[in-house]
């Protein structure tokens, strides 16, 4: 093989020990890095989860709207930056009431973000997820239950 | 260096290439899951009617029951309350929807007109917008003499007043929601017979005799007759 050839693996590889370095080095600085994390059981075996909650909402009926409440459980050794939080219907357990805008509107968080948890902390966020029923909602959703699933994107911040 | 050797080299550069994207995604970078968190969120269920109380007042039907809330603090925003023959032979059933009055006690008066001359038991259905719940169980049972057809016709100088049917329209006009008009004035254990109270002149077949004429006063749609 000639030594040009050599030279340009020599070359190529160099290069992406620098790229690595240099991308190592990015991954440790604070505020740089965004992580978008979802809510979920806290399974750490193969990815990092942080822990979203929420109270259940009861007592819809048509025109009503609730206040989803959420938590967040940051379980990392550093800080937390909730910067987003979305919530959509997902199912109903009514085969007559489809999980849709028509039946249960989820709105977006409705309150200050974003919101700093601490490490290995737990916080109840200000706001809320307004939950509503529309006026116009079928009457097969009577007595119905909705999942709503939620997921956020968050920043880790070092503080 | 013989092919094997280059090959060797070149996949060992995308092995480092590669394990370096995963750790840095990993150490903080992007992860993404389809595991989101579940909640739920639970719809009220709209209740069974209360069996309304009955009573007779003035050749009237006063029928009252207690308000109903879907959720706590959010009552039924209207009832259809049905009257339902239960005379020999049956007579079409009368049903009545109202807008709910607000207070811990709903009431709504079927006149004479509608209920005279029959035997009938009440329910009650709450409805909240376009949602129906179960319809009650029957009140208990009121008879009614049959209503003075020809002293009001007659009262009215139409000659041919005793061909002229029962007022029948009259069901928005007496729907009464009033919370605090319960029907206390008449006794709770009416007799099957309907004999305490008649505005009966004229009875139509198979129908209780009069016994003691009583002016219909809250009727606007019969006018008290003239006494003879």
């Amino acid at each position: 093989m000639s030594k040009s050839w050599w030279t340009t693996v020599a070359v190529v590889l160099t290069l992406a020990t620098i790229a690595l370095s240099v991308v190592s080095a990015s991954s440790r600085r604070p505020e740089a890095e965004t992580l978008v994390l979802v809510g979920g059981t806290g399974d750490h075996n193969s990815t990092v989860q942080f822990e979203l909650r929420g109270k259940p909402v009861h007592g819809l009926y048509p025109g009503a709207v609730r206040q989803m409440r959420i938590t967040v459980d940051n379980p990392f050794g550093f800080g937390l930056q909730v910067q987003d939080l979305t919530a959509e219907v997902s199912s109903s357990d009514r085969q007559g009431c489809p999980a849709n805008s028509q039946n249960l509107e989820v709105r977006r968080y409705d309150g200050v973000l974003p919101v700093t948890i601490a490490a290995s902390g737990r916080t109840e966020l200000d706001g809320s997820i307004p939950v509503a029923m529309p006026v116009g909602a079928t009457e097969k959703c009577a007595g119905a239950r909705f999942t709503l699933s939620i997921s956020g994107a968050g920043r880790r911040v070092d503080r | 260096m013989s092919r094997a050797g280059k090959a060797l080299v070149i996949g060992a550069a995308v092995a480092v290439l590669g394990g370096a994207g995963t750790v840095y995604a990993y150490a903080g970078g992007w992860v993404l899951t389809d595991n989101t968190a579940k909640l739920t969120a639970r719809v009220a269920r709209m209740p069974r009617g209360v069996e309304p109380s009955v009573a007779k007042q003035s050749g009237q039907a006063v029928v009252s029951w207690s308000s109903q809330e879907i959720t706590p603090g959010v009552r039924m925003d209207r009832y259809v309350v049905t009257a339902h023959s239960v005379s020999d032979p049956p007579r079409p059933d009368v049903a009545h929807a109202m807008a709910a009055a607000g207070g811990t006690t709903e009431t709504i008066t079927f006149p004479t007109a509608e209920v005279a001359g029959g035997e009938w038991r009440w329910t009650v259905t709450p409805r909240y917008r376009e949602w129906t719940g179960e319809e009650s169980t029957l009140s208990r049972r009121l008879v009614f003499p049959a209503a003075p057809v020809a002293r009001a016709a007659a009262s009215t100088t139409a000659p041919i007043a005793e061909s002229t049917p029962l007022p029948t329209t009259s069901a928005t006009a007496t729907a009464t929601t009033s919370p605090s008009n319960e029907p206390s004035n008449e006794p709770s254990n009416e007799p099957s017979s309907g004999t305490t109270e008649s505005d009966v002149t004229t009875p139509p077949a198979a129908e209780p005799s009069p016994v003691t004429p009583a002016p219909a006063t809250s009727v606007s749609t019969v006018p008290a007759p003239p006494q003879s």
